[in-house]
């Protein structure tokens, strides 16, 4: 073809509409790191912040995750969501290693696929910030779990994030699991194999 | 925007380091830079130009610019990333103009286009109906079976061939091959391989119907694939099936309007039957 390199020209403002899977796991994904053009001390100082920051996720998580005493097989967990004053912190600290190790040109774009969406600030779903979603917004949704055999023997991990504001005065039982997306709406469900996505879930009880 | 004399040193150190391998887009025509990485790498870019060594400050080399920067200040998306940029290239039969404008599409570009793919699917339609049997009609469903023929890989390049020379030599690859690919799906009639136009009564929505252009491939050892007059129910179980673009509603998408017309559909709203 005779047109194959021929580059796209676009203006600056939709940088951050260039797809990036800048997380592999629990890890910064450095390849697409390179793959914009980052340089290897920047990635090594993003990569320290976002293991950094992983980590004290999952000891928030294992301190604070809660079993919801249940009648059918498996595990029902709940996350409570974090003291706002600590998200704000995570989020802050994440944030400003993104301004300083991407650059000017590469903030937006980072960002918005490795930070942007939920802090107790920001309480709309736009942003899809990888880091973002494995984390609950740095611990700033309430999050439940339900935790199911697989057919390989491997658990499956059911995450289901709400605001904390939607869930004022629902208990907080068994039966709340019924409820998300009927009368009681959630923002992010994604799912996990223990084996496959052991990052995302191997710091929590199993069964 | 970073001073022109750090650009300068900038690709002074590249030049030092080594181009190898690396892609650079219209390096000739376009004042290009990197993003970001701006004050450390200029200090590295520095000590190379100044003639040292590389030492092991370059392992740790600055960033590649990867995106390049034209001289109005666009970026330059190298290939690689060109097919990552998110846009939606058509909505319904017309080119969505809000996110071609912004991939510099001239209005008079967009005309052109809106053109080709109004003409592609009037041709569509005409080439499909000869093409197309009546295959199954009971109280649910209306099933055709629309033939594959060779013409549909000449109407595809043509297709292409117009599509590429109305956006000109400069155009991007990633916008002429989404592009090509949507108008594609919109006129499968034109299709190489034999195909179902499935429309059935919404099991969901009452009063509402499902358009589903369907291809079946038998399994190893499965049934075989179905006879004139055969329900389409539980196909999905029992062959291979890939559907293109299904749609609900009370009347066919534009892509099928061509085809369907006096075809009779709408005795499934009705739920009457008939020929």
């Amino acid at each position: 073809m005779e047109n194959a390199a021929a580059p796209l020209v676009v203006p600056p403002d939709v940088i951050h509409r260039i797809e990036l899977q800048l997380m592999d796991g629990a890890e910064l994904n450095r390849q697409e790191c390179r793959l914009i053009g980052m340089g290897d001390p920047q990635i090594k100082s993003l990569a320290t912040a976002v293991r950094d920051c992983v980590g004290r996720w999952q000891e928030r998580e294992k301190a604070a995750v809660k079993v919801i005493p249940s009648t059918q097989p498996g595990l029902l967990l709940h996350i409570p969501a974090a003291d706002p004053k600590v998200v704000e912190g995570e989020y802050d600290a994440v944030r400003e290693r993104v301004r300083e190790d991407a650059g000017p040109g590469l903030e937006r774009l980072v960002h918005k696929r490795l930070t942007d969406g939920y802090t107790p600030q920001s309480q709309s779903n736009i942003g899809t910030g990888m880091l973002n979603v494995l984390t609950g917004g740095f611990g700033s949704l309430e999050r439940f779990i339900k935790v199911t055999p697989a057919h390989d023997g491997s658990w499956v991990y059911e995450v289901t994030d709400v605001l904390p504001r939607d869930l004022n005065g629902v208990a907080v039982d068994e039966s709340i699991f019924a409820k998300f997306g009927e009368s009681l709406s959630f923002d992010c469900r994604r799912t996990y194999l223990s084996g496959r996505d052991a990052a995302a879930v191997s710091h929590l009880p199993r069964p | 925007m970073a001073p022109r004399f750090i650009m300068v040193l900038a690709l002074a150190s590249f030049a030092i380091g080594g181009l190898g391998g690396y892609f650079w887009p219209r390096a000739a025509e376009v004042e290009s830079q990197a993003l970001g990485q701006r004050v450390a790498n200029a200090s590295d870019a520095g000590a190379d130009a100044a003639g040292d060594k590389p030492t092991k400050r370059s392992a740790n080399r600055p960033a590649k610019p990867v995106i390049g920067v034209d001289e109005a200040g666009n970026l330059v998306l190298p290939a690689a990333l060109a097919s990552r940029f998110q846009f939606i290239a058509l909505s319904d039969d017309k080119v969505n103009r809000k996110d071609l404008r912004v991939l510099g599409l001239s209005e008079a570009t967009m005309d052109e286009m809106d053109e080709l793919i109004c003409d592609t699917l009037n041709r569509a339609g005409e080439r499909g109906r000869p093409l197309m049997e009546e295959f199954t009609r009971n109280a649910d469903e209306i099933i055709w079976k629309v033939r594959g023929d060779g013409e549909a890989k000449e109407e595809k390049a043509r297709v292409s061939e117009e599509l590429r020379r109305i956006l000109g030599e400069n155009s991007s690859e990633a916008i002429a091959e989404r592009l090509l690919g949507e108008i594609e799906r919109l006129s499968i009639p034109c299709g190489e391989e034999d195909y179902f136009i499935y429309v059935t009564r919404s099991p969901t929505v009452p009063g509402y119907l499902s358009f589903n252009r369907i291809q079946l491939t038998a399994r190893p050892g499965g049934d075989p694939l179905p006879s004139p007059g055969d329900s389409f129910k539980g196909i999905r179980d029992r062959y291979f099936y890939q559907s293109i673009s299904p749609s609900g509603g009370t009347s066919p998408p534009v892509e099928f309007s061509g085809l369907l017309e006096g075809r009779n559909w709408e005795s499934l709203l009705s739920g009457k039957t008939g020929s």
